[in-house]
């Protein structure tokens, strides 16, 4: 299931540890432009996001879900659990909740779960397939929420093969009807095939008819039901380039009407940019309350472990686990006495890998942490 | 920007991006200097395409905030922009300079 988590910042890429001295330059809500662009959370406010996958049940098989999300899989995490790690975060300086999955709509606890978030003060943002928005129940949902992202793969023929479901896109615009003319700000989401710059003005024109405030783009993962699919698929830089530069043409040509994210980077945004890693060995301080400026997205999977980084990487970063009865910070201070180091090292040498390869040019940051974080052994055995 | 139909823009710029004559090289070089101009905290606010098929010069509107003055320093070093013309903007205060950098692709 997409996330747009990532697209809580701007201008590109999930959150990524940076120096705690250095949080100004990474307010991604700030634009260093004169005309900024439409902002999906208010002004000067730093998303600090806790991404959260309640469930796998999904109403539909898509051929390029990552974490091969079906109508089959079993009921996941207890609200109350959630809710009672939300809290805690909130104490940590987390504001952001964004639901994924799976499809949110059909995990049986999200009214309350967002309405507690709602009460403890996060801005609560969900990505959706968008087929079950008309019902009263989830009326009630869409009122507590600040955004909603809904997939859409393509041109309607494209989207039903990928949804495995005919009708699927018009189902899905049935959805944004619901979304347009009930929430302030909606968006649609995309997930890029190399041949995705073919269709990205008829995805921006699709989004400003409707009146989206934002489209995310991000790349194909290569997980789950996805590997099956499309475990042959590989990125030319070509394909990249012309995504990445047809990105920046529609988005001249959209905003401010209409906020563009793409997920990809240019290897001269972060060689030119060095704190964006922790490349420069400078220890941060190990507290829980300095946390959320260091990892300002954490991820809690289906099982309840919460992890940082992005969704799928290796276990041995895990922080803790939701059903813990050990509090958050506690768990937090053991993660950064135990594995901080470990982070540093995965950055660095993630970073040392782009400096090294001038032959890559556009890519996917997280996804390259991923890989190289499954790779990771501990120093010391 | 300049109000197209999207019909219009998708036209063009598949048209661009997929031309024969459009190599790797000259879209390596087209993204590299997308990333300048957003590295030296333009934004970019205009954008045309000249050249029928592909790419030959393609003309960057850009604006930059007037306490950016350093940065079109390192816009005159980037030997991917062939010329660059620099307007104080802003009335009656000067309060951001408007850009145009040209990228030309050689024959």
């Amino acid at each position: 299931m997409d996330t747009i988590s990532s697209s809580i910042h701007s201008p590109a890429s999930v959150s990524l540890p940076v120096s705690p001295d250095d949080d100004s330059r990474f307010d991604r809500t700030v634009s260093p432009s004169p005309a900024f662009p439409k902002e999906t959370l208010q002004q000067c406010r730093v998303s600090r996001i806790i991404q959260i996958h309640p469930t796998l049940r999904c109403n539909l098989s898509c051929k390029h879900c990552y974490s091969s999300s079906a109508p089959e899989k079993k009921e996941g995490l207890a609200a109350r659990d959630l809710i009672n790690t939300l809290e805690q975060a909130a104490h940590l300086g987390y504001n952001v909740v964004s639901l994924s999955g799976g499809e949110p709509f059909i995990y049986s606890e999200l009214e309350e779960l967002v309405t507690a978030s709602r009460t403890l003060g996060y801005f609560n943002s969900v990505t959706t397939n968008g087929m079950l928005l008309r019902s009263q129940r989830a009326a009630r949902i869409l009122r507590q929420l600040d955004l909603v992202a809904i997939s859409v793969d393509g041109k309607p023929e494209a989207h039903d093969h990928m949804r495995n479901m005919p009708g699927a896109f018009a189902r899905m615009m049935e959805g944004v009807a619901v979304a347009r003319d009930t929430l302030d700000k909606f968006g649609f989401i995309h997930t890029l095939l190399p041949d995705s710059w073919q269709i990205l003005s008829w995805l921006t024109d699709l989004a400003i008819e409707h009146k989206a405030s934002l489209l995310h783009l991000h790349p194909l993962e290569l997980s789950g039901r996805a590997t099956e699919y499309f475990g042959g698929l590989k990125w030319s830089p070509v394909d990249l380039y012309r995504i990445y530069i047809a990105h920046y043409y529609l988005k001249t040509f959209a905003e401010p009407d209409l906020f563009i994210q793409l997920d990809l980077l240019h290897r001269d945004n972060v060689i030119d940019n060095p704190n964006f890693f922790f490349h420069q060995n400078r220890m941060p301080e190990r507290s829980a309350k300095g946390f959320s400026t260091l990892f300002k997205e954490l991820i809690i999977n289906e099982h309840g472990d919460i992890l940082p980084i992005a969704h799928g990487c290796s276990p041995f970063f895990r922080i803790g686990n939701i059903h813990s009865e050990e509090p958050l910070g506690t768990m937090i201070e053991q993660f950064m006495e135990d594995k901080l180091g470990y982070v540093m090292q995965l950055y660095n040498d993630t970073y040392r890998e782009i400096l090294a390869d001038p032959g890559v040019e556009i890519f996917n940051w997280p996804e390259l942490a991923i890989e190289k974080s499954r790779l990771l052994q501990p120093l010391s055995q | 920007m300049e109000k197209r139909s999207y019909a219009e823009v998708e036209k063009e710029l598949v048209a661009h991006l997929s031309s024969a004559n459009l190599d790797k090289a000259h879209l390596a070089g087209i993204s590299k200097t997308i990333a300048a101009s957003y590295n030296n905290g333009l934004q970019i606010v205009d954008w045309w395409i000249y050249g029928i098929p592909a790419f030959e010069r393609i003309v960057i509107q850009a604006q930059l905030p007037t306490a950016e003055t350093a940065a079109i320093q390192t816009l005159l070093g980037n030997e991917n922009f062939k010329a660059i013309e620099i307007l104080r903007k802003g009335i009656p205060k000067p309060d951001f300079f408007q850009v145009q950098l040209t990228v030309e692709r050689t024959a």
